[in-house]
């Protein structure tokens, strides 16, 4: 379809979402340890966001790599 | 529910946590179910605008990787607003101590007030309103708490087992008074 590599198209789009997420993902960790001591259920929503979130990052990497 | 053991900065010597009251389940969960909508949106549109745009042009053929990519972004996008309204959620409460109402609101990620909404020896009534038909069944409702002066009333919107706070805060204004009173 392109005369190029279309997965070049990909890339750009990866890594605004890597780095929304980095912003946004620190934020929320951030939140969640600074008053954890008064919310104990933020110790199970971290490890299921970060879980959650390097699939969703590989599910991407995968579609690029099968372009 | 279960009394926590946290303690705040400001709290008086003597004072402890009664309840903790939050929103009920119901309200997350209605959120829930909006942003599983919204994931699913551009799985019906995309296709539908599909059939507009290439409408007599030959037919255009996406990767399937490209498909699975975007998905997979978009997914991604919700699955941080999922977290951020759980945090919402979780982390806004009002707190019920043996000498005051704390309102603990929180917005956004970085912004987040603390408040003595109410000493308890100023309540004049507690009143609860649970009157839709998912609140009855659910068991959850607002808690109307006013006090003498005309402007200040406090509202625990959509609180999980409304008569339940309001039996807390009842006993413990008429501990409170009581103790004032033997002074």
């Amino acid at each position: 379809m392109f005369p190029f590599d279309s997965a070049l198209l990909l890339w750009p789009f990866f890594w605004l979402g890597i780095v929304a997420v980095f912003f946004y993902g620190f934020s929320l960790l951030y939140h969640w340890i600074r008053y954890g001591s008064m919310y104990p259920l933020v110790w199970i929503a971290i490890p299921i966001y970060a879980v959650g979130t390097i699939i969703l990052i590989g599910a991407m990497l995968a579609g690029i790599a099968s372009v | 529910m279960k009394t926590p053991d946290f303690t705040l900065k400001d709290f008086k010597p003597d004072e402890h946590v009664l309840i903790v009251a939050r929103r009920h389940w119901f309200v997350f969960f209605r959120d829930v179910i909006g942003i599983l909508l919204l994931f699913f949106i551009p799985f019906f549109a995309i296709p539908v605008l599909g059939v507009f745009v290439t409408a007599g042009t030959p037919t255009v053929t996406i990767p399937s990787g490209f498909g699975f990519f975007f998905a997979s972004l978009w997914a991604l996008v919700l699955w941080q607003m999922l977290f951020a309204r759980w945090t919402d959620y979780y982390y806004d409460v009002w707190i019920v101590t043996n000498w005051r109402i704390i309102d603990v609101d929180q917005r956004g990620f970085f912004h987040r007030n603390i408040a003595t909404l109410l000493n308890l020896d100023h309540i004049e009534d507690v009143t609860t309103d649970g009157n839709s038909v998912i609140g009855t069944l659910l068991n959850f409702g607002d808690i109307q708490v006013q006090t003498a002066a005309a402007k200040q009333e406090l509202i625990f919107w959509e609180t999980a087992n409304p008569r339940h706070v309001e039996k807390i805060i009842r006993s413990a204004q008429e501990k409170m008074l009581g103790i004032k009173g033997q002074l």
